[in-house]
């Protein structure tokens, strides 16, 4: 871990400001100079109480949401809008309905403009690693929510970014089913060795999954705390069992809680 | 997968043990036969007055004995020419549409004529139509474009407008450019919309061809259909108007397999 610090941040942002309708009555200030840094090979969650800004966060560092302020620089270098460092994994899925699981995958190699036999041995590679061999030639309507989302992480995956954003990615997703994804993204992970920022509202997630935990407050969004989960992968279900993993899930949500709390109070949640 | 394979295999051997028509298939023929044998009986009944009505039996011989002179496939051959000319030149309407819903200027300037315009029964044009284009084939090929080429255009635009804006997004954030947007997102996603626009185009095409036939013209299924009627004709009269209404279901059908051939990903 030591190490791992004095190198420079694969992803570094700093002094992030969102205001969505700036100088409008209707002004809402979304993120307040949020920085950090991520380093590889690092897991990080961002949790925090509903409308807290975490998404609002992973748009931006994706590019798709332009801050009011602030910069945001992968390997040191700045971020102007998406590119092929970042990918994203919607919590909706957001795959193409007219395109195969194949199609799906291939999607983000097509449109830089890779020729399809050069990517065909790529696409099936993250095909087979998401486990949807055999289905390459299926529709997303005739897939289930959790083999829908093993689609978007090959995605994902398929146009090999240095750090792989996911936004809430098994809300949508039946809880036995999420419990078996949340395993093998993690198996993914440390196979592949990708540098994860990962959104979620589940606190039992976000200490299963992260080596480092991202606490933001009610609005306007702030960064309010990290905890490092010192929990040596691969974890498993039985990870779950440990006493050391309780008293981390306690410790997120006595914060949280205070969160919440101060939400209420502004009448918000 | 194992589960749908066992329900696949349970309906299969229903189906052996009971029908092998689809109930899809089966149903609906049933009630046309009944309702066919009921109206044949009120006609030999002599309840039906020929003069003013018919029944199914000499509506039928009459459609034999045109079949048979060929005289429908003339009247046929005209109409469908015009319908498919006016048709074809409605597709311009796709464009148009697409133009429409992507850029909202281009929508705000333009969107209130047209809704007037569809929403206006134009088939009350067409007198003016052959004073403009004459009492030959162009004033029915202008009557068939004008009346189908609002359907598809407004269909088009509101299937652009509709494009689901996540997955947008999501092109955006795997890098689409402009170009590619409009080729991997909003033109499929508006491909449905385009397809229910084209088919109650038909529709009005055919409701076109017919009138503007019957008003001016000696050729082709509303001028014989016109015939018909004058000379009292009912039965042969209503023969035309039934080749009419299997010809626009046959159309309709066609663009089904067409739309599951352009666009397998809808469940249909």
């Amino acid at each position: 871990m030591i190490i791992v610090k004095t190198k420079t941040p694969i992803l570094k942002f700093d002094n992030l400001n969102v205001i969505y309708n700036e100088g409008q009555p209707n002004q809402v200030h979304a993120l307040k100079n949020v920085s950090g840094e991520i380093h590889e090979g690092e897991f990080i969650s961002i949790i925090g109480p509903s409308g807290c800004g975490k998404s609002t966060l992973l748009h931006t560092l994706d590019g798709l949401l332009k801050p009011t302020s602030g910069t945001i620089s992968i390997n040191g270098s700045e971020v102007h809008g998406p590119d092929e460092n970042r990918a994203m994994v919607f919590q909706d899925f957001a795959l193409m309905p007219w395109q195969t699981v194949y199609d799906n995958v291939a999607f983000g190699l097509r449109l830089a403009g890779k020729k399809d036999k050069d990517i065909r041995d790529k696409v099936l590679h993250y095909i087979k690693m998401v486990g949807l061999e055999g289905f390459e030639h299926k529709y997303p309507h005739q897939l289930s929510g959790g083999m829908k989302q093993r689609v978007g992480i090959a995605r994902g995956f398929a146009v090999e970014p240095k750090v792989l954003l996911m936004d809430e990615p098994f809300s949508a997703i039946d809880e036995q089913t999420r419990e078996i994804m949340q395993e093998e993204v993690l198996k993914i992970m440390l196979n592949e060795k990708k540098t994860v920022i990962f959104i979620t509202h589940s606190i039992d997630e976000a200490v299963f999954l992260s080596s480092r935990i991202i606490l933001m407050s009610v609005r306007p969004g702030q960064i309010v705390d990290e905890i490092k989960i010192d929990i040596p992968y691969p974890r498993t279900l039985e990870t779950k069992a440990l006493p050391k993993y309780q008293e981390y899930k306690q410790t997120i949500w006595d914060h949280l809680k205070g969160e919440v709390r101060r939400q209420y109070k502004k009448g918000e949640a | 997968m194992q589960e749908v394979e066992v329900t696949k295999s349970l309906t299969s051997t229903m189906k052996k043990s009971t029908w092998k028509i689809p109930k899809s298939i089966l149903y609906p023929s049933v009630t046309l036969l009944i309702i066919l044998i009921i109206w044949e009986i009120c006609g030999r009944l002599n309840l039906i007055d020929p003069f003013m009505f018919s029944w199914p039996s000499k509506i039928f011989t009459e459609a034999v004995a045109f079949f048979i002179s060929a005289e429908v496939f003339t009247h046929l051959a005209v109409s469908g020419m015009e319908v498919g000319i006016g048709f074809a030149m409605a597709l311009i309407g796709i464009p148009i549409g697409l133009a429409m819903g992507y850029w909202k200027n281009l929508e705000l300037a333009f969107d209130p004529f047209v809704t007037a315009l569809y929403t206006t029964p134009m088939i009350a044009l067409t007198p003016l139509f052959v004073l403009w284009f004459g009492l030959d084939t162009l004033s029915k090929v202008m009557m068939v474009f004008a009346l189908s080429i609002f359907p598809i255009l407004i269909n088009t635009m509101s299937g652009v407008k509709m494009t689901d804006p996540s997955l947008i997004k999501a092109a955006r954030s795997y890098g689409a450019s402009r170009g590619q947007m409009f080729k991997e997102v909003i033109l499929p996603s508006a491909i449905p919309f385009i397809i229910t626009g084209i088919r109650l185009a038909i529709g009005r095409a055919l409701i076109a061809v017919v009138v503007a036939e019957m008003l001016a013209g000696n050729k082709g299924i509303g001028y014989a259909i016109r015939h018909a009627s004058e000379l009292f004709q009912t039965a042969q009269y209503l023969a035309y108007v039934a080749v009419l209404m299997v010809l626009s279901v046959l159309l309709t059908e066609l663009l089904k397999l067409f739309e599951k051939k352009i666009a397998p990903w809808r469940n249909l």
